[in-house]
């Protein structure tokens, strides 16, 4: 199966990486490749939508991880959307969740974006 | 070498050790457990597992420009369902490993024999005449 990329640009500077298909040891290069060339430090935010990912190995997640560590080290926000019970699973045997941002819906993730907007214009106030 | 006389029945297939062989293997594995009364659950951890022994041969067996093969088995012994990977690579145990931090430690691998680890009831490596045979078996009744 493979694997389809699709990158758009996010309000705030930010850019939704929406993955389908399969991240494996086969198509984790790809992936490497495309946020090599799309996500750099003037990227504010990355939203990586797992709605349509069937299947994910830890060569996915090897890439996944990298790019969280990236955007760390930046001070950037990163997070996971959508995650499907199969893909989640995987997750949570590495216990890799921990200190993520994990949004189960667009509407959860709006809502948390929203608040963190509100409170920073709080503090400009 | 691969010791399967008391299965119900087994397949076979021979990669090579190149990533692109993830479709076969894929393949492969559909077919044979589609005779099976397994859920959609145990194939997805099945899928997995096979991905991640194969990623093993290919990234730590052999050295990344030589051709080498990998036989998979797949045999069914009553609710059994019992993978055999041979390959001749370098000696390799990923039993070995430790486990993964992954959050601070990308270099560190294990990731994928900590999944094979959590998805199967067995797992067993031996080293046999310049050969590594890794097992794992998983019940789909329990």
């Amino acid at each position: 199966m493979p694997l389809t990329i699709e990158i758009h640009a996010e309000p705030h500077e930010g850019k939704r990486i929406s993955l389908a298909g399969s991240l494996d040891t086969d198509t984790a290069a790809q992936l490497q490749d495309k946020i090599d060339h799309e996500i750099d430090s003037t990227v504010h935010m990355v939203i990586m939508d797992l709605k349509r990912l069937e299947f994910l190995s830890s060569a996915g997640l090897r890439v996944i991880f990298k790019t969280k560590k990236y955007m760390d080290s930046h001070e950037r926000k990163f997070m996971l959307l959508n995650l499907q019970p199969q893909v989640r699973k995987v997750f949570d045997i590495i216990k890799a969740l921990d200190g993520m941002n994990v949004f189960k819906s667009q509407e959860e993730m709006d809502e948390y974006l929203t608040a963190m907007q509100n409170k920073v214009m709080d503090g400009d106030a | 070498m691969v010791n399967n006389e008391n299965a119900t029945w087994s397949k076979h297939i021979q990669l090579i050790n190149k990533t692109s062989e993830c479709n076969r293997l894929f393949e492969f594995l559909a077919d044979s457990l589609e005779q099976l009364p397994v859920t959609k659950e145990f194939r997805h951890d099945l899928k997995l597992v096979s991905e991640e022994l194969l990623a093993n041969i290919i990234k730590h067996g052999y050295d990344s420009h030589a051709d080498g093969t990998i036989d998979i088995e797949l045999a069914v012994d009553g609710s059994n369902v019992r993978m055999t990977f041979t390959d001749s690579a370098s000696a390799f145990n990923p039993l070995e490993r430790k486990d993964p931090d992954v959050i601070n430690d990308l270099s560190e691998g294990g990731m994928g024999i900590l999944l094979v680890k959590s998805l199967t009831d067995e797992q067993h490596y031996q080293r046999d005449h310049d050969h590594n045979v890794f097992t794992v078996t998983k019940n789909y009744n329990k």
